[in-house]
């Protein structure tokens, strides 16, 4: 059966009601759909569609890239340029006693992916401070969400805290370095710290690129003060965009971005601030039970994934084994229909006397129905069952996604960890960057809907 | 609610990988977990040993490529893989988290490699890979016993429109006389994006 549209019919079709507002719809890139053609030069409002049950899309116009922006971000393609290491990539702002190099000749690879990565390495001098900047220019969509991500591994340090800073910004029409994405990594001097093997590191820009810029550079500061010695070693260089449609549409492409939100959903996921209540330090999260001084949950200064702080969970040593059992918990806003992705970072310091097997962190996102009965949408366990082999090893990532979207009807959410162990001596494990992000398909359900707030 | 979206064209939104936390051990030949397939095990083999498997990313088991020792220092090599159903035009991730436990010795070339790869099959019966992340391991002081590190590849193109199964599959290869041992975790296959790009023709819905 073929029918002309009016106007009113090919919005619909397309995803625009009647309204002029954005409906959720398809926003994946693509072709256009051979069953949709122009029948009249002279107007373009007028199209011929064959209609025959669902099986005709949306036509978008305006998709955001769907593959991989940073050129050369494995670090295995070197420069033909004698002044840059590697192709693609340029070294700027460098102190004359810090470079970024391939692999020193004395050397073998420590490679994250492939064989080659970047080496940021201080040189001995008399001035102490040292500074490197590593960047690419990424030509990018404007009114698109980009994720960064990128491995770690601080193999030496010779000097006080060390930092790494991973950014993605653009420069305004005054001049200023507008950031989207920022991963400040300082490490202090210690053993905790040092030679733990690659980190993971992963973050979503909470908002998209302006609708005036088309250029991002992807930039890496690494900076410490030292006499010469220090080596942090950079790989997997990633930015991809998570959103299938730009925001600056102006022909009424279907951006399903403002109902499931990509920003950050926890808010204080980083343990940054400090000045929270009901039993812990942390802003937003709530420590159950508030008050034990068997299980608990400090801040921890020394060795944080990102930013200064992380969660330092604590089974506290006790005269004989017993169970001893804490969580952080934050309520959070989230929007019926959505799919919601849960990432963090934790770190197995200390497996206390006569632990044994028993150590557990439990990652959950769940809501509760009228009844007080709960149903997860995401569940991470993490047993630490070996004795050596699973202690102190650094940070791992973590991150999943729900099979099943929000409920409709279901306007809050719980992310909740779970720390447990049943030991006598002292139990530690650190938590840090929790981040519950909604993907950005489309809502499954509910017409009345309503955005949340972000965090970062 | 207005949909105006293809049903048979939507991609995944769940987990395509079965057992991809490697929990349930198999006993059936050639699988050591359960819906992973054991191919070409030379001097090499992937044990589901519960005392060699606890060391888990997630869960409490993970899979553990374990070469043989050998007198000589030899190529030795396995591959575990796993076949999913996908639907054609779709883009995916891949996830997984490894950890080398221990790194075999020999001479220069003992460097323990392990190929994450998403492939599929074309007409002509020939492997076309999607993904491709080689991991390996040189140092032998920096390198082994660091705890889990976590990976994430995308396709840069989708699955083609006459492809509905991928091999998920990871390769390991070592040239060694007293082998290596890595543990592979918390393997995962998902859909990047909601739509499928072979949905524009209607006799491909």
């Amino acid at each position: 059966m073929q029918k002309h549209l009016t106007t009113a019919e090919k919005n619909k079709v397309k995803g625009v009601s009647d309204l002029g507002r954005t409906i959720p719809g398809d926003c994946c890139p693509r072709p256009p759909c051979v069953n949709t053609t122009q029948v009249s030069n002279r107007n373009d409002n007028q199209v011929k569609i064959e209609i025959e049950g669902s099986k005709c899309c949306c036509i978008p116009k305006c998709p955001c890239e769907s593959g991989e922006l940073v050129r050369n971000g494995s670090f295995e393609m070197l420069s033909v340029e004698e002044t840059q290491p590697f192709a693609d990539w340029r070294a700027v702002n460098a102190l004359p006693n810090t470079i970024v190099s391939r692999i020193p000749e004395d050397m073998v690879p420590v490679a994250y992916e492939g064989i080659h990565s970047a080496w940021f390495i201080t040189q001995p001098s008399e001035l102490e401070q040292h500074f490197i900047s590593l960047q690419q220019h990424v030509t990018v969509t404007p009114g698109c969400i980009y994720r960064l991500s990128f491995a770690e591994n601080l193999l030496t340090a010779t000097g006080f805290s060390p930092s790494l800073i991973g950014r993605v910004f653009y420069t305004d029409n005054a001049g200023s370095r507008v950031d989207l994405i920022s991963i400040p990594i300082t490490k202090d001097n210690t053993a905790d710290n040092l030679n733990k093997g690659y980190t993971f590191h992963q973050r979503t820009a909470d908002v998209p690129v302006p609708c005036n810029v088309s250029s991002v550079t992807v930039q890496f500061d690494f900076a410490v003060r030292d006499t010469g010695g220090t080596i942090w070693l950079l790989d997997g260089v990633s930015l991809r965009a998570v959103s299938c449609a730009s925001s600056c549409a102006q022909d009424g492409c279907a951006v399903n971005g403002d109902i499931c939100q990509p920003a950050n959903l926890v808010r204080n996921g980083g343990f940054e601030d400090l000045t929270g209540f009901q039993g812990t330090l942390f802003q937003y999260w709530r420590q159950i039970p508030e008050a034990s001084n068997i299980a608990f949950v400090v801040n921890e200064t020394d060795i944080p994934y990102e930013g200064v702080f992380a969660a330092l969970f604590i089974g506290n040593a006790t005269p004989v084994a017993e169970s001893k059992t804490v969580a952080l918990r934050q309520a959070v806003p989230v929007t019926p229909g959505c799919r919601l992705e849960l990432s963090f970072a934790e770190n197995f310091l200390q497996r206390g006397e006569s632990a044994g097997s028993t150590p557990r962190l439990i990652a959950r996102v769940y809501w509760v129905n009228d009844s007080n009965i709960e149903f997860d949408l995401i569940y991470v366990a993490i047993a630490k069952i070996d004795g050596e082999s699973d202690v102190n090893k650094g940070y791992s990532f973590h991150k999943r996604t729900a099979d099943i979207p929000v409920p409709c009807g279901v306007n809050n959410v719980y992310v909740e960890f779970e720390f447990s162990v049943n030991s006598t001596g002292n139990t530690r494990w650190l938590l840090d960057s929790v981040q519950l992000r909604s993907l950005l398909w489309e809502p499954v359900c509910c017409s009345d809907f309503k955005g949340v707030d972000k965090h970062a | 609610m207005l949909d105006c979206q293809c049903p048979k064209c939507r991609c995944e939104t769940g987990e395509l990988i079965r057992n991809g936390s490697f929990e349930v051990r198999s006993s059936e030949p050639n699988h050591p977990f359960q819906f992973w397939e054991e191919v070409f095990p030379n001097l090499a083999q992937v044990t589901n040993d519960p005392a060699l498997t606890n060391i888990a990313y997630e869960g409490f088991a993970a899979a553990r490529f374990n070469s043989l020792n050998t007198m000589e220092e030899l190529n030795k090599s396995v591959i575990l893989q796993q076949t999913v159903t996908a639907t054609p035009g779709c883009l995916y991730r891949l996830s997984f988290a490894e950890n080398l436990l221990i790194k075999g010795n020999g001479g220069a070339a003992a460097v323990p490699i392990i190929t994450a790869k998403v492939i599929y099959i074309d007409n002509y019966g020939n492997a076309v890979d999607l993904i491709v992340v080689p991991v390996l391991k040189f140092d032998q002081d920096r390198d082994p016993d660091r705890g889990y590190v976590y990976h994430e590849a995308t396709a840069d193109v989708p699955v083609p429109c006459g492809v509905s199964e991928l091999i998920v599959r990871f390769e390991y290869f070592e040239n060694s006389s007293m082998g290596s041992a890595w543990l592979l975790d918390g393997v995962s296959l998902r859909a990047v994006f909601p739509t499928s790009t072979c949905c524009q023709c209607k006799t491909r819905c």
